[in-house]
């Protein structure tokens, strides 16, 4: 944290790349992140339309209410920003505000995937349950993750706030973490265009065309 | 702690451009909603429409949001070359898998062993309208397994004898069904004892009528413990040639199973 002699120094701190080390260093992170999502996003959809028993997607994905949550989450995207600009305007009141504000649209997220997680469980689909099960709940629990923590981070912020320490000279803790935050949102823009919009219209093998199971032909 | 934004070299956009932003995340995000509720709009077009979009909302997040446009540009490309490297090897194991394509490609296995879903055994809320253009009409026809129960009077024993030989016979259902010491079929429910079972199963309803329901449309009743996972494999197709007569003899024999 920046303590009060030393921010005048830091402003001429000298990098070989000339940039804050805390901020290039949250860039590779994300940068990096991008393969870990990458890695998981992969995965659903190489075993996109592989799993052989049900529920499939299109018997339990709601896309309307994924659409709100969507919503809430670009919502809480625009607050941070607002955060990190009453930051930069020294508006206590502001920071404190629109970091709650933030934390709070996170955690609206969070419940509703909650909800989503615990309907999916009610109509039968566990991560053991088939291979989209298992894809589904280990790509979106991870992203689930990602903003439980960005709550965490958030709402350290907002204590340091309570206490006057964030400003001007300290607007770069709550930019850091708004990086982090707006990361989580666009992983949530590929997630939901992959795995609701295009995705959750996904039936099951059987359904998709070709010859009739062989274990059906065979009964006949 | 050094603060960039002060020291004047990269500056943030204002208040007015953030509510700009916000709305133009909001308008292609309804927009993207009502391309592809309740079914695609733009045909084949959809799919490809939908990434474009949301490679739009991608850049405006990072651009704008996370402010690359207004930072050193060495930020910008520390954060493409991860993109890019986890975009190449995201679309390497696409291609190493087949998978690649608007609609999923069920690989050998999975079109061969894959079992039709059917919810909890009866038609609740989700009607399969919503399906999207591109899938193929319903799979053929899924009935449940069929239940059993008997409480049955001896049927006369030509027709118990009928039944016998369609059960074990031409038939079919000995390929599904086990009959201790008769058949012994592993997919289906055992129906050693329906006869016994079979009453009570739904209150109200004799065990005779309840079997013939249940040969006739296996799907109106799903018994309890018959795992999810068949539900839904035994084909009316397999029945619907029986004349009364034959479901009745049928009927009988399982009644006589207790």
């Amino acid at each position: 944290m920046a303590h009060g002699e030393t921010v005048h120094h830091a402003e001429e701190e000298y990098t070989s790349t000339g940039l804050n080390h805390r901020k290039l260093l949250m860039w590779v992170f994300l940068s990096s992140d991008c393969l870990f999502f990458g890695a998981l996003i992969a995965t659903y959809m190489v075993y996109r339309g592989q799993s052989v028993v049900g529920p499939y997607p299109i018997d339990i994905i709601d896309i309307p209410v994924t659409t709100i949550s969507t919503f809430v989450l670009l919502c809480s995207s625009f607050a941070m920003v607002q955060a990190l600009a009453a930051t930069n305007a020294n508006n206590q009141r502001g920071i404190q505000i629109w970091l709650l504000v933030t934390a709070f649209m996170g955690l609206i997220f969070i419940s509703f995937q909650a909800y989503e997680f615990n309907a999916f469980r009610a109509e039968g689909l566990l991560i053991s349950t088939n291979l989209f099960g298992s894809t589904f709940f280990t790509l979106t629990g991870f992203h689930g993750a990602h903003v439980t923590l960005g709550i965490v981070w958030l709402l350290g912020l907002y204590w340091v706030a309570r206490k006057g320490r964030l400003g001007p000279r300290t607007a770069l803790d709550v930019e850091i973490c708004g990086l982090y935050w707006h990361f989580v949102d666009i992983v949530w823009i590929i997630i939901f265009t992959l795995l609701y919009l295009i995705g959750g219209f996904d039936t099951g093998p059987a359904a998709i065309g070709g010859p009739a199971p062989a274990l059906m032909g065979s009964l006949v | 702690m050094t603060s960039q934004p002060e020291a004047g070299h990269s500056r943030h956009p204002t208040f007015k451009q953030y509510v700009v932003v916000a709305i133009i995340l909001f308008v292609i995000t309804a927009v993207e909603f009502v391309i592809i509720f309740p079914d695609y709009k733009l045909g084949p077009a959809t799919v490809p429409t939908l990434i474009i979009l949301s490679m739009v909302k991608f850049a405006t997040v990072i651009f704008f949001y996370m402010h690359l446009k207004f930072d050193p540009k060495l930020l910008t490309w520390i954060f493409l070359s991860g993109l890019a490297l986890g975009t190449v090897v995201t679309f390497s194991l696409l291609f190493l898998f087949s998978s690649v394509g608007a609609t999923p490609q069920p690989r050998d296995y999975a079109r061969d062993n894959a079992v039709p879903y059917v919810e909890h055994g009866t038609e609740e809320d989700k009607p399969s309208s919503g399906t999207p253009p591109e899938t193929v009409p319903e799979t053929p026809d899924q009935s449940a397994p069929e239940p059993t129960t008997g409480d049955g009077g001896p049927g006369d024993t030509a027709l118990l004898a009928m039944g016998q030989e369609i059960f074990t016979g031409a038939g079919g259902c000995s390929a599904c069904h086990t009959i201790e010491g008769i058949t012994a079929g592993l997919v289906g429910p055992d129906l050693t004892h329906i006869g016994t079972d079979a009453s009570g199963r739904i209150s109200g309803v004799s065990a005779e009528d309840y079997l013939t329901e249940s040969i006739r449309n296996p799907e109106a009743f799903v018994a309890e413990g018959v795992d999810r996972a068949i539900a839904g494999l035994m084909l009316t197709a397999l029945t619907a040639n029986l004349s009364d007569q034959q479901v009745d003899g049928l009927v009988q024999f399982l009644l006589a199973q207790r």
